[in-house]
């Protein structure tokens, strides 16, 4: 199957700064992919570009089309959020359906009041009415009523207490995701959808410095806890990173075999926040 | 385009209410004002027949003045609140957006700068023009089925007195042509309150609005010897009335004829009002074609800095 969004040597200036520089990558349908990097990374950028909100030099093809110059056809096929804070104050919620349903073809005006009716939301209250949770479940609800091959969601729950975020991440999960459907999220809450991804993008400085399956990354980066009469021998397989927790020391290893690790104390897959602090200290190292 | 467009014109009255709001609550003022002096010439002891003769809506001599101004005040009143109406609409109708960031929700939509930048201008002159027109006729409506009732307690035939010598029908296409070609002729003016409200920070879109304008006529006036700009913009303002209606006619009706005549033309159906409408000469002048390709570049800015500003 051809890839769903192809990119090839995608640059974003502004004046002397580079917020994506030269980044080439592929996304597959029916992945979900989690886009991760710190503040000022190039994460907004490069989804502007692929959304066609900003121009670029370099190729990027989402769903068949140059997001740029054919914008309103791609917003046929994709749905995103940009900022969960954005609905305008004025509009009611059905004025909201209302308005969804006659602009696009793809929206289900029936999912979106189902999943609506799950809420506090009334049909006939004001955005402005409505508490800054409320306002993000029918953002969402809106936006995942929207039979879209990709769904982008920047940072979608910022904000929002802890409850919501893992009710929406499961129903993301188990009511829209599909084989058919692909996700793109961005969160500083790495931990929080480490479960629900497929696949993991680093970026950091406009450029991507990890771009995995899941699956590769258990099977290539290997975390090891040892003591410290250990530490010398493990510092022979050169790890890309150590820290030190209670009196002990934590390696992150790209490529180590694991059995011989083994020996030297306790060995697991490292969690992606890890994994993105030891990939970015190394790659800023360098 | 074709079936989006009437839902991007419903969004526009969902969030600017006081485009018919406004028109709504003159018209309710109109009609509240013509009650009150009714009944308070009622209750300072006038008789029905007294009160009707005093606010002039029958007979002559004063010769149907009050039935005339039935008509023609509520339509002035609601022609100021329709320019006041569609002016802070249309400077205010692309900035908002970006001030409330509805606009990143409003861009993740299937909808083109191109279509929600007609659609806001489409609202200026079309829609905000025929909301207010239907307010004009059920305000002339509620008007004068009250005034005749006021005349038939009084003993008096309404028909042949108010309602048969105003000619109503003549009087509303009169009024919807104006409204048409005011639209039309003022179209580069609202361009460039959109162009404006497209391109400038929320706070400094009055700014844009009149200091390019003060700053060019001050440069020329110092610069050339013959001014451009300055009488351009005048002749926008006084030019489109004259260019519209047939020049006889402008200005001679109501003011400045002998109101018994008027009176006598009105009930003998010897004036025809519609004599006064040129849409022939209208279309030929070359400021209405100037103007509208004036229009179509500020529009096509407005579009520009909208994709630009989000």
């Amino acid at each position: 199957m051809a890839p769903l969004i192809q990119a090839k040597n995608v640059s974003k200036h502004y004046g002397d700064v580079r917020a994506v520089d030269d980044v080439s990558f592929d996304i597959e349908p029916g992945r979900i992919v989690g886009l991760i990097g710190p503040n000022g990374a190039g994460k907004t950028t490069l989804l502007q570009a692929v959304l066609g909100l900003t121009k670029y030099q370099g190729s990027l093809s989402v769903c068949g089309i140059d997001p740029y110059s054919d914008r309103q056809a791609l917003m046929k096929s994709i749905s995103y959020v940009a900022d969960v804070a954005v609905l305008p104050k004025w509009i009611t919620v059905s004025q909201l359906l209302d308005y969804v349903d006659a602009v696009h073809p793809k929206f289900s005006r029936a999912d979106a009041e189902a999943a609506l009716r799950q809420t506090k939301v009334k049909p006939n209250a004001k955005v402005k009415a409505l508490s800054k949770g409320m306002v993000a479940q029918l953002h969402l609800s809106v936006i995942m009523a929207i039979d879209a091959q990709l769904l982008i969601l920047d940072e979608p729950t910022l904000g929002l207490d802890i409850l919501f975020r893992k009710t929406f991440y499961s129903e993301l999960l188990s009511d829209y995701f599909n084989e058919e459907r692909t996700i793109i999220i961005t969160t500083h809450q790495v931990e929080e959808i480490e479960n629900i991804l497929t696949d993991v993008m680093f970026i950091d400085n406009g450029r991507i410095v990890l771009n995995e399956t899941l699956e590769s990354i258990g099977e290539q980066y290997t975390e090891l806890m040892a003591s410290a009469e250990h530490a010398d021998a493990a510092r022979a397989f050169q790890p890309i990173s150590e820290r030190s927790v209670f009196g002990k020391t934590v390696f992150t290893f790209a490529g180590a075999p694991r059995e011989q690790l083994k020996s030297l104390g306790e060995v697991r897959t490292p969690g992606l926040a890890d994994l993105f602090v030891a990939r970015i200290s190394k790659e800023r190292a360098a | 385009m074709i079936t989006t467009m009437p839902m991007l014109l419903r969004r526009e009255l969902w969030e600017h209410r006081a485009l018919y709001a406004a028109p709504f609550v003159l018209a309710a003022l109109v009609v509240f004002g013509f009650v009150l002096s009714f009944f308070t010439l009622i209750f300072t002891g006038s008789s029905v027949n007294a009160a009707v003769s005093a606010l002039e809506l029958t007979g002559a001599p004063g010769g149907l003045a009050g039935g005339a101004a039935l008509v023609g005040v509520p339509f002035l009143f609601m022609y100021f609140v329709l320019v006041g109406v569609v002016f802070f609409y249309s400077v205010s109708a692309l900035s908002e957006e970006r001030k409330d960031r509805s606009i990143l929700f409003w861009r993740s939509l299937p909808v083109t700068d191109t279509e929600t930048v007609l659609s806001k201008f489409l609202t200026a002159i079309l829609v905000a023009p025929v909301i207010t027109i239907v307010m004009v006729v059920i305000t002339h409506v509620i008007l004068l089925v009250l005034a005749s009732v006021a005349i038939m307690i009084g003993g008096g035939n309404p028909v042949e007195l108010l309602l048969g010598p105003l000619p109503f029908v003549q009087i509303w296409v009169l009024l919807a042509y104006m409204l048409v070609t005011a639209s039309l002729w003022f179209a580069p003016v609202v361009a460039w309150f959109l162009i404006c409200s497209s391109f400038a920070k929320n706070r400094s879109v009055f700014v844009w609005v009149f200091v390019p304008w003060l700053v060019l006529i001050m440069l020329e006036g110092i610069v050339f010897r013959k001014p451009f700009v300055a009488p351009m913009i005048a002749r926008r303002f006084s030019d489109g009335v004259p260019a519209a209606f047939d020049a006889p006619a402008v200005g001679v009706l109501p003011d400045n004829i002998d109101e018994e005549v008027f009176f006598e033309m009105l009930k003998a159906n010897d004036l025809n009002i519609l004599e006064l409408i040129a849409p022939g000469k209208f279309l030929m002048t070359p400021g209405l074609w100037t103007g509208l390709i004036v229009a179509a570049i500020f529009l096509a800015g407005a579009i520009y800095f909208r994709r630009l500003r989000a």
